[in-house]
């Protein structure tokens, strides 16, 4: 039996249902290790109790849970570079095997911020504009960023004989 | 196709039901915390107004409230008004939990009876433009590392904006805000939360209040100074030295580097293989091409080796870079750094 009153119970398991999978995905796209999204995800929620937002609408509660996720992405990329580690996965070296890990090994080349701007755009369908607006960019600098991105892709992809 | 690879690729990502279940308990948790919190303690508010001499010497606001001993005597009025209809309303906890009483002294039982609403003082101490609010308490109570300070706005955050002196006072730094409102609590429940509200004078850079500074490629806040700083351990108001002399190295990702760089020494230092060089130095060696000067900031600089064969610098420059820049509060300020562009 939960110990905890319904009334929370409910607020927590509506909150967790309506975004984990979009957390956790914009996370696992960022930060590429299962490790590292799962802090960021568990991290997000808290900051949602924590500083219990209040929103205007259902598109200004998805945009704020997505702009905490990118803030934590930062935040867990900053105490990485000062603590680096490499997790056991990565110091194996698979060889990557199905279509989706070798594009998960060219999303690495991206940096995580391109990482963050493809998977918005890709994944959850928004705009320039309003990617701009949860990155805190400008429209102009975010559309060069996903068309640099793009570019670098297609052409390592090409390269490497994907679409052969 | 790209996308359909893409959209393919995530679908196979999902949070594990541990994880799940944990951050579930994670939350619970929090939320028992803040219920326990907001019954065991007790606010006072406090408002502290801005530098007004300073202001009075600029023309932008009249100054209302005279001297620092009439703002600190107007100060002590608001607590024992607050402190009074806190207690009315039976806010005020005893000891930590529950309403409070007062006691025959007149100050606050509970864990530390005998304190009363002069424990806790707020004043403004600098005189310079950027206002520091301290909010002192008696010793006894504050351990140091034990006060908490979290914002009500999004202006401050506790790790950079807050820090415990050895005498148990909280030095707090006010954001570019017009307004900024803070609580104080003690984890220990000793100390009572107190509100600060202050009107902040205009930022140095030049802003008027509310507008927004410009902002980092990552999107973050500069501080009250313009500057960034991105070492959590380093607060910039203990006018200590920033660390490395100005610039702060932020990561290194597949050989991107990203740097901080101060303003002040009006250069900006590009970190490549070990090697620091002046950014016309990594230009003339080809380790930063135009185009990458896209990604810098006014402060923070992306260099990488790897990214030339995709960066058309020249091309850029001349496609409309400079409005790019200008747009996203750029780094043309620098640019009497490039050199010219191919003809």
């Amino acid at each position: 039996m939960n110990p905890h009153s319904s009334e929370k119970v409910d607020c927590v398991e509506k909150i967790i249902e309506k975004y984990s999978e979009t957390v956790y995905k914009l996370a696992f796209s960022n930060m590429r290790q299962k490790e590292n999204a799962d802090d960021v995800y568990q991290e997000v929620f808290l900051s949602y109790i924590k500083s219990a937002p209040e929103f205007e609408s259902e598109e200004h509660e998805k945009a704020w849970f997505i702009k905490v996720t990118v803030n934590c992405c930062r935040d867990m990329w900053r105490k990485e570079s000062r603590h680096p580690c490499v997790s056991l996965e990565e110091a194996e070296d698979v060889p990557a095997e199905s279509k989706n890990e070798v594009l998960a090994e060219y999303l690495l080349r991206l940096s995580p911020d391109d990482r963050i701007l493809i998977h918005l755009l890709y994944f959850e369908g928004y705009s320039a504009k309003e990617i701009a607006e949860m990155t805190g960019k400008s429209p102009s600098s975010v559309r060069m960023k996903l068309s640099r991105a793009r570019r670098l892709l297609k052409k390592i992809m090409e390269e490497d004989g994907f679409y052969a | 196709m790209l996308k359909d690879l893409y959209r393919d690729s995530m679908s196979g990502i999902h949070p594990d039901s541990g994880l799940v279940s944990k951050t579930k308990e994670a939350m619970y948790n929090q939320l028992e915390a803040a219920r326990r919190d907001s019954d065991s303690s007790q606010t006072i508010t406090k408002t502290v107004f801005p530098d007004n001499e300073l202001i009075a010497e600029t023309g932008k606001k009249r100054n209302v409230f005279g001297s620092k001993s009439a703002k600190i005597a107007c100060a002590a009025v608001l607590v024992a008004v607050f402190a009074g209809i806190a207690v009315i309303f039976g806010v005020v906890a005893e000891n930590g939990i529950g309403p409070g009483h007062l006691d025959s002294g007149g100050g606050f039982s509970g864990a530390n009876p005998g304190r009363d609403s002069s424990d806790i003082s707020v004043s403004q101490v600098n005189k310079t433009s950027v206002p520091t609010v301290i909010i002192t308490t008696s010793a006894s109570v504050v351990e140091i590392g034990d006060v908490t300070v979290s914002a009500v706005t999004t202006k401050i955050t506790s790790s950079t904006a807050a820090s415990v002196t050895d005498n148990g006072a909280v030095s707090l730094s006010v954001a570019h805000a017009t307004t900024t409102t803070c609580t104080v609590t003690s984890q220990t429940k000793a100390v009572s939360a107190a509100v600060v509200t202050t009107t902040a004078p205009p930022p140095p850079n030049g802003n008027e209040p509310g507008e927004n500074p410009p902002r980092d490629p990552f999107g973050d806040e500069p501080h009250r100074d313009g500057l960034f700083y991105y070492d959590p351990d380093y607060d910039p108001d203990s006018r200590e030295p920033a660390p490395d002399d100005g610039y702060e190295f932020l990561f290194k990702e597949d050989g991107i580097s990203y740097f901080f760089e101060s303003r002040k020494s009006e250069r900006v230092l590009v970190l490549y293989n070990g090697v620091e060089y002046t950014l016309r130095d990594a230009i003339d060696r080809g380790i930063v091409s135009h185009s990458q000067l896209l990604e810098c900031s006014a402060f923070v600089c992306v260099a990488s080796a790897d990214d030339m064969p995709y960066s058309p610098g020249a091309e850029l420059i001349h496609s409309g870079a400079k409005s790019e820049l200008e747009e996203s509060g750029g780094c043309w300020d620098m640019q009497s750094d490039l050199p010219a562009p191919p003809k």
